[in-house]
């Protein structure tokens, strides 16, 4: 699934408000910090419309896609227009 | 073992920089060698970085010149050196400023660039004095080129989006990448952020071609390199060594030692401790280095005597390191503070009982999460001298005793 979606974060950006982490409660968890965990970014099917609700929500807009070009058919970008 | 000279050949070390006219002397002057040709010798030598990543410089110099329609790329010298500990970047600029210059021109020269930062650390005073001077030597032409850029005195200051992120704008904190420097750098050009050593590598390389470079070097990576030596010897300070040379020859090139020692750390700050077993047959090159899961990093080489202690040591470069961020990115921010003050509780012997605990997870928390590497070297450092010194930790935690030290208890803070 190395080629599937996936999320990168701006670390200089993130303020660790913990936002993704409300979105996504089965993709993202919190360090002991209050920092986001990705193991490796990568965003299963099924998780796709909490991710993308990640992204959209973080106040720093620090959470994006990796590779948004290889997004099945473009669908995120479906979604974020419908916004 | 004799010592090696290449890029310490010359005056002595010990006495004044290097002039023009005894440089062209002993090297005679800039070669004049096409960029393709450039490119493809230091391709042949398999040169790398020895700022500390370690990337292959003829993949650097290709990655730039192979951009189409780009604009007129940037190069920076990068002489910051603000490991503590390392001193061979400052020793090389402070007494063959020319053959550094050199490397910088070639560079330029090679990309065709129209600009050269001599980027510093202007702590080095005796380096930053020899380049100016130097460039004051230099050829009118080349004298349009070359800007020197005292940088901030910082542990991050030197690394290679903070270099950019410092001549464009005067703020020594790294970036986030992408872009790439080698795309968007200095003034958003393609720039070739390169070790000042490295540079002059290429100087020699340009004059003698690969196959000199290679008749140097014991295994798979090949050449001459600056390291620093430091601890219990007779001689601490830089040296050049064929890669490849084990610990135990260095040692005896600096003189032997003065006691024993019971580790070593390899690489810088952010390197790799090793037990002292372990290490003294160990050949000194990156891809040896990296088999037995060390790193060759900016090659300091840094003893630690059997009588002091590897958990207060490791403990003040995490010290050192946390109060090096730049206090940009979270977890290093966050991560590294509390590295820091968990090894110090363990260190001072007032450990919590989760301190061992969270330190071992702290590092693999702060790895990989940052704009730049810092966090990485960090915990890197952090979790050998964990595994190496793990008996000490465990004491020190659990039974308030230090096995290392004759001092008594309570001591050594």
């Amino acid at each position: 699934m190395s080629d599937g979606p996936k999320l990168k974060i701006d670390w200089i950006a993130c303020n660790g408000y913990g936002v993704c982490e409300a979105a996504a409660p089965d993709l993202i968890v919190l360090d002991d910090w209050g920092y986001p965990i990705l193991p490796d970014g990568v965003v299963p099917r099924e998780l796709l419309g909490q991710a993308k609700k990640a992204v959209n929500d973080c106040p720093m807009v620090a959470l994006s896609w990796e590779n948004k070009a290889t997004l099945a058919g473009g669908r995120i970008e479906r979604l974020r227009g419908r916004r | 073992m004799q010592p090696i000279e290449r890029l310490l050949a010359g005056p002595p070390l010990d006495g004044d920089p290097e002039t023009m006219s005894q440089h062209h002397a002993r090297l005679g002057g800039l070669p004049d060698v096409p960029a393709a040709q450039m490119i493809a010798a230091l391709e042949a030598t398999g040169l790398l970085g020895r700022g500390g990543a370690g990337f292959p410089v003829g993949r650097k110099w290709r990655a730039i010149y192979e951009q189409n329609d780009a604009e007129t790329p940037v190069i920076v010298a990068n002489g910051a050196e603000g490991e503590p500990e390392s001193a061979k970047d400052r020793v090389l600029l402070a007494h063959r400023p020319h053959l550094v210059i050199d490397g910088a021109i070639l560079a330029a020269r090679t990309l065709g660039a129209d600009r050269v930062e001599l980027y510093l650390g202007r702590e080095h005073t005796q380096a930053v004095k020899a380049v100016k001077d130097a460039v004051a030597r230099r050829p009118k032409g080349e004298q349009k080129l070359l800007h020197v850029v005292e940088a901030p005195i910082g542990y991050v200051a030197g690394e290679s989006t903070a270099v950019v992120h410092y001549v464009n704008s005067k703020d020594a904190r790294p970036m986030t990448t992408p872009p790439r420097m080698s795309e968007r750098g200095v003034r958003n050009r393609p720039t070739l952020v390169q070790n000042v050593e490295s540079l002059a590598q290429v100087a020699l390389i340009a004059r003698y071609g690969p196959d000199w470079f290679k008749e140097r070097g014991r295994g798979k990576n090949r050449g001459t390199s600056l390291v620093t030596i430091a601890g219990p010897v007779v001689h601490e300070g830089v040296a050049e060594i064929d890669l490849g040379t084990t610990l135990g020859e260095l040692v005896e090139l600096a003189g032997g030692l003065t006691s024993t020692p019971q580790a070593a750390l390899i690489g810088g700050y952010f390197g790799t401790w090793a037990p002292i077993g372990t290490a003294w047959d160990m050949p000194l090159d990156p891809e040896s280095l990296k088999a037995a899961g060390l790193t060759f990093g900016c090659g300091l080489i840094r003893l630690l005597d059997a009588k002091s202690c590897g958990v207060d040591y490791s403990s003040r470069i995490m010290d050192f390191l946390s109060a090096g961020s730049a206090l940009q990115c979270g977890p290093c921010k966050y991560g590294l503070a509390d590295l820091a003050g968990a090894s110090a509780r363990v260190a001072s012997f007032g450990a919590k009982h989760t301190d061992l605990y969270d330190l071992e997870r702290w590092c693999g928390l702060v790895t990989g999460r940052g704009a730049c590497r810092h966090p990485d070297g960090a915990a890197q450092q952090m979790s050998t001298a964990l595994a190496v010194f793990a008996d000490d930790f465990a004491s020190h935690a659990d039974r308030r005793r230090c096995l290392a030290a004759s001092a008594p208890v309570g001591a050594r803070r």
